[in-house]
């Protein structure tokens, strides 16, 4: 191994592993963690290989106390993750609003399962879609990417800490049981052609007078560390560009429209999604995440029937790509939506879509078969 | 495209999910196919079942998960009782352990079986017996060749490569014969 990481090449992989190695590459030396499935595996890898390449591991008391280990450990300059699943996900709600406020990048890996509540653990869900966007109270706008492969699951951690150090805010990937137990090919590209984006740090130094930590004259200020000798102060409270409260509608108003603004007019860039077939499609699948896969198949097999279905797959969910999916809208006459939930991505879909959207809700515990998403699709070429 | 669904199926212990591996990775490293490997077992450790579903591609595999499998490999009563309940009948092939698994009230299917743990105990140890059942699959199937598989088994086992190999090729004797119902 290089430098303890995985070597570059072809492996026949683990979604859960890839996604810890990915980690490791991404500069993340800090997981703070507690069991859950199906994430299980990301945090027993780290475990395992954090102490390989000079990083920490820490079980935690809960899931509270492991978003707030890693918000810590960010603010101390360390790369730093968390994996869970619903429950989990759903104690870090509070913190991953303090780790939005206090501006610190982290990322936050959720296999999804099987809800509400303990749910169906061992089995497959998307059920956490809006609780990645709306979990937290109050304003701010997520980033989450959802990986469809293993392949991916590897890619998209990678790029998560990117987008995390980049806007220096938590990110999170929305896996599934499905992606994170399954094994499949992963190729691991020389190191030196992944792009490792690290936050920037103040260009003064510390002790200057009057040096502001959220400096309002940058979209996104350079971060000073705990240890570093600048004066800081963090907190959760509404805050000034010094970081310390300020109890009045105009800091409030540049406070929360700072947090908004550095990801909405960044929006464009952080979007991804894959069109498949889309040139002339009149029906469109809209999907995410393990759905894609069926769906890849259903439209296959229409077209060979005739129809002209093509899919558009959401990489990133958050922020919202708005403009791509009013664009395919435009053209289309139907837009389905699978989902492994009852519907929660239906409804950014429809606010900006301009033809009709049809939800194919399904309840969680097992992949749509592509037999569903095709007779869905045959039904209304008729 | 040539597309192959396989589905292991035995208890806790057997080595299922490891057969699964071996299969999935000497697909994708060794023959440069795709290949995806979803598992399931119940919640206990050993002695549950367990079940590990393997598709093999030439192509990209859009869809991972096997609805039906092509290849059913049954190593316990249950995993055979299961199958059938669940309606995951082989479409093609039924390899089985002919110690362990009473194919009797199966019709119509292509059957081989072969005594795999007995095979492993009288090898020694019982827990090749995943490995016998490979050697079977492979000169069964011609899926995967027997020299890919056995190339990820020496890498994965190089301090037992010997007997690993021996038990392979017993396996692959054993189909060779159509199966001895011994």
């Amino acid at each position: 191994m290089t430098d303890g990481l995985i070597p570059p090449g072809k492996y026949f992989m683990q979604g859960n592993i890839a996604c810890a190695e990915a980690a490791l590459i991404a500069g993340c030396r800090f997981f703070a963690g507690y069991p859950i499935t199906p994430s299980n595996e990301i945090a027993q890898w780290m475990s395992y290989r954090l102490p390989q390449v000079g990083g920490h591991f820490i079980q935690m008391e809960d899931e509270i106390a492991s978003i707030m280990a890693i918000i810590g450990a960010s603010n101390a300059g360390v790369k730093s993750m968390t994996a869970t699943s619903g429950p989990g996900f759903s104690l870090m709600q509070e913190n991953i609003g303090f780790g939005m406020m206090i501006e610190t990048p982290c990322v936050i890996v959720n296999v999804q399962r099987g809800g509400p509540s303990t749910g169906i653990p061992t089995l497959v869900g998307q059920g956490d879609m809006m609780q990645a966007r709306w979990g937290s109270h109050g304003d701010y706008e997520a980033i989450a990417y959802v990986p469809n492969s293993v392949q991916e699951f590897f890619d998209l951690t990678i790029k998560a800490f990117n987008a995390a150090e980049e806007y220096r805010q938590p990110v999170i990937v929305l896996a599934d049981q499905t992606i994170g137990h399954m094994y499949g090919p992963l190729v691991v590209p020389p190191h030196e052609e992944i792009k490792i984006v690290n936050r920037k740090l103040p260009n003064v130094p510390p002790g200057v007078p009057d040096f502001k930590p959220f400096d309002a004259k940058y979209e996104v200020a350079p971060m000073a560390l705990a240890g570093m000798g600048y004066r800081i102060h963090v907190t959760g409270l509404t805050h000034d560009e010094k970081g310390y409260p300020y109890y009045t509608h105009e800091v409030s108003t540049w406070c929360v429209k700072h947090l908004v603004s550095k990801i909405r007019n960044n929006a464009e860039k952080i979007w991804e999604v894959e069109r498949f077939t889309l040139d002339d499609a009149d029906i469109v699948v809209i999907t995410y995440g393990i759905t894609s896969r069926p769906a890849y198949q259903a439209v296959k097999v229409a077209r060979s029937e005739g129809i002209k279905a093509g899919m558009l797959r959401l990489i990133t969910v958050w922020p919202f790509p708005e403009e791509v999916v009013r664009k395919v809208s435009e053209q289309a006459k139907v837009i389905l939506v699978p989902e492994i939930n009852m519907g929660q991505m239906i409804h950014p879909i429809r606010e900006v879509a301009e033809c009709l959207v049809i939800g194919l809700s399904w309840a969680p515990g097992a992949v749509q078969t592509p037999d569903v998403i095709l007779d869905a699709i045959r039904s209304v070429s008729r | 495209m040539v597309r192959w669904d396989i589905s292991l199926f035995g208890f806790g212990g057997q080595g299922i999910i490891r057969g699964g591996q071996i299969l999935g990775e000497a697909a994708v490293l060794e023959e440069g196919k795709d290949a995806a490997l979803s598992i399931a077992y119940g919640p206990e450790q050993v002695g549950g079942w367990s079940r590990a579903d393997v598709v093999i591609s030439d192509e990209q595999i859009d869809f991972p998960l096997v609805v039906k499998p092509d290849v059913l490999i049954v190593m316990s009563q249950e995993g055979l009782d299961r199958s059938w309940k669940e309606g995951r009948i082989p479409r093609k092939q039924l390899i089985y352990d002919s110690g362990l698994v009473d194919v009797s009230t199966v019709k119509g299917i292509k059957m081989v079986g072969l005594p795999a743990t007995k095979i492993a105990e009288q090898l020694g140890r019982r827990i090749i017996a995943n490995i016998v059942v490979l050697g079977a699959f492979s000169e069964v199937t011609g899926i995967v060749k027997h020299e890919s598989l056995l190339k990820v088994i020496r890498r994965r086992f190089p301090k037992a490569i010997e007997l690993n190999e021996k038990a392979f090729m017993e396996g692959v004797r054993h189909a060779r014969g159509g199966g001895a119902v011994v």
